[in-house]
């Protein structure tokens, strides 16, 4: 998240990132695409934006994070 | 034989609406929805996320569109919805007249019947185009595969149709259920334009045209995947397995392309249905193409949204204003069936 925050949206602060939104930090669905495009190809998942829902805009990063672990290790 | 795209009729139809327009509308008929207040929350939440951005729509049903009710109404807007649509393509057709009358018309749409068909209304406001012995044929439940498989369809017929014209009407919002809390039902809302457009197909090549080449159809297992569900007083947008819906979609396409074997073309231009930006580029990435490629799928999902069979026709349309003499032109549609049509093209 860090990496695709650093080099998309560099005024981003890094350092409590896992305590903004997304809502907070993205404002087109072409970017939020692209942000859920970077961590399939970085996780090597295939994420479905329905899963996650409107969590990709109410939660936290650091909770999305968790969620992801969820989805990976398929207990989501 | 050769067939040729001569023409394609884009008029844009309905009040073009913003994300945000919409997104208003919706919080406000939400306030007066009976739903449990958790519920409502989350799905205004996801209808958020679904308008995140910069995007228009044009709704044809108007800007009461929310206030629509019972079966009549519905198809009451359906029906003033196709006489809109041919009446605008029949404008554009008139400007700018074939100097050949059409030996067919087909009439396409999804969202709903009528009679006369739509081949019929348009014949009626084209005598000196259409005669009456023409064939007026309307093709329904396509999705948003119909218009190419119509093309299809027409690239197959016998040497006797020599000028044939599509209409293709899509309606989508007289679709809308708003007394449904279903996600489906909001992802049609959110997702989907109204939109229409028509095409000549020839098989005399003329200034501009497109000559037709290999165009090939592929239905897959996921028969329910997009579907229309029974609403509270007409039919809806459903799909199955929202969950997993974005995931199947991109298996489904994956396999017809390897199936259908479409080559890609270093210089090709790519008119593909714009089901979804997420849908877009990650077809895109799989599929090796450039993020240029995708650029006038992009430009037309976020000025018109997805408007189901009628979008690949705006797209081509543009792609056929801007490219060379000689270059090839690929197209690429998925939708209910589930089908995945493509076709192949070189610009005269």
């Amino acid at each position: 998240m860090k990496e695709f925050f650093a080099e998309n949206f560099p005024n981003v602060p890094r350092d409590n990132i896992e305590t903004l939104k997304a809502s907070e930090v993205i404002h087109q669905s072409l970017d939020l695409v692209e942000f859920v495009l970077h961590l399939e190809e970085k996780l090597g998942l295939e994420i479905n934006i329905n899963t996650l829902g409107e969590k990709l805009i109410t939660k936290t990063f650091g909770e999305l994070a968790d969620d992801l672990v969820a989805i990976g290790s398929g207990s989501q | 034989m050769s067939r040729y795209i001569r023409a394609i009729y884009a008029p844009l139809v309905g009040l073009r609406l913003s994300n945000q327009e919409l997104l208003k509308t919706i919080s406000s008929w939400f306030e007066a929805i009976e739903a449990d207040d958790a519920e409502k929350t989350a799905l205004f939440d996801f209808v958020r996320l679904l308008l995140i951005g910069n995007r228009y729509r044009y709704n044809q049903a108007g800007a009461e569109f929310l206030l629509v009710n019972g079966f009549a109404e519905h198809a009451a807007a359906f029906s003033r919805a196709i006489e809109e649509s041919t009446s605008a393509i029949a404008a554009e057709i008139l400007a700018q007249p074939p100097h050949q009358a059409f030996d067919a018309v087909f009439g396409v749409s999804s969202e709903g019947l009528l009679l006369p068909g739509i081949a019929e209304r348009t014949a009626a406001k084209l005598p000196s185009l259409i005669g009456r012995t023409a064939m007026q044929m309307d093709l329904g439940n396509g999705g948003c595969t119909a218009s190419v498989r119509a093309i299809q369809l027409v690239q197959n017929l016998s040497a006797e149709f020599r000028n044939v014209l599509i209409v293709v009407a899509e309606p989508g919002s007289t679709l809308v259920d708003p007394k449904s809390t279903a996600r489906s039902n909001w992802q049609g809302i959110c997702t989907f334009g109204d939109g229409c457009a028509g095409v000549w197909i020839s098989d005399e090549p003329g200034d501009g045209a497109v000559e037709l080449g290999k165009l090939a159809s592929w239905r897959g297992d996921a028969i329910e995947l997009i579907r229309w569900d029974w609403g509270s007083d007409y039919y809806r947008f459903g799909i199955a397995e929202l969950e997993q819906f974005e995931v199947k979609v991109r298996a489904q396409v994956l396999e017809a392309m390897n199936i259908l074997q479409l080559e890609k073309g270093p210089d090709a231009c790519w008119a593909i249905h714009p089901a979804g930006i997420m849908l877009l580029l990650s077809l895109a990435k799989k599929l090796g193409l450039a993020k240029a490629d995708l650029e006038p799928s992009l430009s037309h999902f976020k000025a018109c949204s997805n408007m189901s069979s009628a979008s690949i026709l705006h797209i081509l349309k543009n792609i056929i204003v801007c490219a060379k003499p000689g270059q090839p032109i690929r197209w690429l549609s998925m939708g209910a069936g589930f089908h995945v049509a493509c076709g192949t093209g070189i610009r005269m």
